[in-house]
């Protein structure tokens, strides 16, 4: 059964025509060049910006849902993140409880397990390196245990170690049997941690499959307009410009 | 610790509202004075102590709690610890709006509350033009937009108090401008108590947003919170924070500064927390800076807003500077 | 409405051509209100070129609205050439030194400070009209005080109170009352002292429209210590210029403490 559907979601004019399924346990990866419409997709799922066209959660339209049971359902890491004020790790973590209104320990501890930043909890945020802020700002949207996680570029400007613990933070949480959508720009960890790819651009979907489907030198190097050498039988695959 | 915060400001503010009782230039018993006045016995200690004292320290109490609260709802919400009511501009809007109305025997039908209604509208006007000229995602502006909105209410106030029926207005700039809650009487309170219980409950309501709105707009929406009609009700509530304390006693400048800045880091930074504390706090303070400016020698009145602008304008240089700091 | 309006204008006119009196004098300036009131009391309507735009400003019942004003600017003073311009001791000290050096005559009144000098200052005034000192007003015989006298207090806005040695204090006293107050001059009240000791009576003499000012006076405990028909209230304005009229403030206060 699909977790979620979007059928010919339309945002003029940022998105055109968007549709795609994805089941729970997957981890979906949107990429694309700049401006092509990623995170509009995104916040259009999330409910922040008001696309047009048809949205299913569990087979559910998604106006069904109030936006507090939205929600708990569907938890968005936008691409930058920031905390107004001085607040601990803790505090941080415990926000992303409010969509459920409680103060769940629980919740809050394995969202933090998950993300690795346990060690932080008592550490003001302000205080982190960015790597150990993106783990937090992650771990927050995990305290939420949304069935559908939208992340929004969760790796841009970290370095190679808080990649990988990002994404197999994000591919664990898919394993557990959530959803797992996420704006990437780095093909080669999109290759490996990523069930299905969707290529967006102009506002389109060039492209939907399996990384493999997805990942070919000739449709890369058309849409990003740059010649790209794909080598999806490496270990880890290799893509990159020539 | 943080739990201990809201007990320790009640005990605070019982002790001052005390301390306050017993301050004035006449010695008079002050609980015989209290329960004479309770009792509605008439004597020159319950005049004393029931009419002159305890309005005065109600309302420097009232005000006090409603700048605080202000102050800190205005903070959470723009995201911006130099947002208070004085610098956002609100504060000048609620004075011209209760000025106009006070000097000019305006919508007479309201009574006593028309100054305190045309206060809220002031404010409320000032605030949302501030927040129209900053637009809501570049905090940095608010402030630049909030000078430009209390200059241009300043100078409407000062035009409107020259053109006042009443000789001695434009001499009363100063009071508008600086506060005083002296020669005030219970009716006083009657206005102002319920536009501190309605703006309060309606900016603690949205606390979850103010939380929220700490790590900024796109998360707070995301996670199932209203954002527009939340922001409408808290700058609803800061209007009427704002509005009745300003068009009883003049706007009293950087308590919704300084409280709340004070109060935070006993809080843990969270922003949600700090409203009623930072409420205490502020009762407190401007409680206390009122005994002051009662202990001075008659005749010499310093104005209330002189006291807490004192301790207040030191620490807006600090935050300016720490801020730079940051930055270099 | 029209009519009373014309007949001053022919009054203006014919007088115009009346021969001017024994003064010379025929079109005085005043430059504030005290000297407008003793114009407007002393003088004929035909020799005052303009009054000062003060009088408008805090009207009396006696006076009437039609007299020639200025605008207190100097242009206009000089258009409408005045051979004498009043003014008190402590108005005006710019525009008057400057007529001087245009070559204006300018008179300066000393006002008088206690209620005996008042018929000195009538007299110097009539003597500039050239006209007999014998016009000049007289007070009423002094009234002897209860025992022990009422005491009435003075307020003013701001929450201002006169003290002894003002001539505020002598049109007290000589209506029989005793001021409240026992310091000299004007002093800024104590709420808290009225409200343990309060006076017989209060004098409040403050503009009506509202204002901050008379915040003081409508304390409900000033109103609870003193009852509202020991509440005496006047024009403020009547205070400030001795004259002939400060003898029907006395007789009205005397009223008022019987």
């Amino acid at each position: 059964m699909a977790l979620i559907q979007v059928r010919h979601l339309a945002l003029p004019p940022r998105l055109d025509g968007v549709s795609f399924t994805l089941d729970a346990g997957e981890v979906l990866g949107v990429i694309g060049p700049n401006g092509s419409g990623k995170s509009s997709l995104l916040q259009c799922v999330a409910g922040l910006l008001p696309g047009r066209g048809e949205i299913a959660f569990d087979d559910q339209p998604i106006e069904s849902l109030r936006p507090r049971q939205r929600a708990r359902n569907i938890g968005l890491l936008p691409q930058t993140c920031e905390s107004a004020w001085s607040l601990s790790v803790d505090d941080v973590v415990a926000l992303g409880r409010l969509p459920w209104g409680d103060r769940d320990d629980g919740a809050i501890r394995l969202a933090m397990q998950q993300s690795g930043v346990e060690a932080l909890r008592q550490r003001k945020v302000d205080h982190l390196s960015g790597g150990e802020q993106a783990r937090v700002w992650l771990a927050r949207v995990l305290a939420g245990q949304p069935r559908l996680l939208l992340a929004d570029e969760p790796i841009a400007s970290l370095d190679l170690y808080y990649q990988r613990s990002v994404m197999e933070t994000l591919r664990r949480y898919a394993n557990d049997g959530n959803g797992v959508v996420l704006a990437i720009h780095d093909f080669s960890l999109a290759a490996r941690y990523c069930d299905r790819l969707c290529l967006m651009h102009d506002g389109r979907v060039d492209a939907f499959g399996t990384p493999a489907e997805v990942l070919t030198e000739a449709r890369l190097s058309r849409v990003f307009r740059v010649p790209v050498h794909v080598d999806l039988a490496a270990d880890p695959p290799v893509i990159t410009t020539r | 610790m943080a739990r201990l915060i809201l007990p320790l400001g009640v005990a605070i503010l019982v002790g001052v509202a005390g301390l306050s009782l017993a301050t004035g230039p006449t010695a008079v018993p002050v609980l015989a004075g209290l329960s004479d006045w309770l009792l509605g016995v008439t004597s020159p200690a319950a005049m004393v102590i029931g009419e002159i004292r305890l309005p005065r320290t109600l309302l420097s109490l009232a005000v006090g709690a409603a700048l605080g609260l202000a102050g800190a709802a205005l903070q959470g919400l723009l995201r911006n610890p130099l947002a208070d009511p004085s610098l956002t501009g609100a504060s000048q809007g609620a004075a011209l709006g209760a000025a106009a109305v006070f000097y000019f025997g305006l919508f007479p039908a309201a009574g006593e509350a028309a100054p305190a209604l045309a206060g809220l509208l002031g404010a409320g006007a000032a605030l949302l033009l501030m927040l129209a000229l900053a637009g809501s995602a570049r905090s940095s502006l608010v402030i630049m937009a909030g000078l430009a909105i209390s200059t241009l209410a300043g100078a409407a106030l000062a035009t409107v108090l020259n053109f006042a029926p009443n000789p001695f207005a434009m001499q009363e700039l100063v009071f508008w401008l600086l506060g005083s809650v002296s020669e005030r009487g219970l009716n006083h309170l009657i206005v102002l108590l319920p536009a501190l219980v309605i703006g309060g409950l309606l900016v603690w309501r949205q606390r979850h947003l103010l939380a929220a709105l700490s790590l900024g707009e796109a998360v707070a929406q995301s996670m199932g919170l209203a954002l527009s009609r939340g922001s409408r009700l808290i700058v609803l509530g800061t209007a009427l924070l704002v509005g009745a304390s300003v068009a009883i006693a003049g706007s009293i400048g950087f308590v919704g500064l300084l409280v709340p800045h004070l109060v935070r880091p006993l809080v843990n930074h969270r922003p949600d927390r700090l409203l009623l504390p930072s409420a205490a706090a502020g009762a407190a303070l401007v409680c206390l800076a009122d005994i002051c400016v009662r202990l001075l020698p008659p005749g010499r009145e310093i104005k209330l807003g002189v006291l807490t602008s004192l301790l207040g304008a030191p620490l807006f240089i600090w935050l300016i500077w720490k801020d730079r700091q940051r930055w270099l | 409405m029209r009519l009373p309006k014309v007949t001053s204008v022919l009054v203006v006119a014919a007088l115009h051509f009346l021969p001017a009196e024994a003064s010379g004098v025929q079109r005085i300036i005043s430059l504030d209100l005290c000297t407008d009131w003793m114009l407007a009391r002393y003088a004929d309507p035909g020799e005052v070129a303009a009054l000062s735009p003060m009088h408008r400003q805090f009207p009396v019942a006696w006076l009437e609205t039609n007299w020639p004003t200025h605008d207190g600017t100097l242009e206009r003073i000089v258009a409408l050439k005045p051979d004498l311009v009043i003014t008190g001791q402590y108005n005006a000290p710019l525009l008057r030194s400057r007529l001087k050096t245009l070559g204006f005559r300018v008179e300066i009144l000393a006002l008088p400070t206690s209620l005996q000098a008042v018929g000195e200052y009538e007299r110097h005034f009539l003597s500039l009209l050239g006209k007999p000192a014998t016009l000049a007003s007289s007070p009423p015989k002094p009234i002897p005080a209860d025992n022990p006298p009422k005491r009435l207090l003075l307020l003013g806005a701001n929450g201002i109170g006169t003290g002894r040695g003002t001539f505020e204090d002598g049109i007290l006293q000589r209506a029989g009352w005793s001021n409240y107050l026992r310091e000299d001059g004007y002093l800024r009240l104590d709420l808290e002292q009225i409200a343990t000791d309060p006076p017989d009576a209060i004098l409040w003499a403050a503009p009506a429209s509202r204002a901050l000012a008379n915040r003081f006076a409508e304390h409900p405990v000033l109103r609870r210590a003193v009852p509202r028909e020991r509440w005496l209230s006047t024009d403020y304005w009547r205070w400030q210029c001795p004259g002939p009229w400060t003898w029907e403030l006395v007789g009205q206060l005397q009223q008022w403490r019987d």
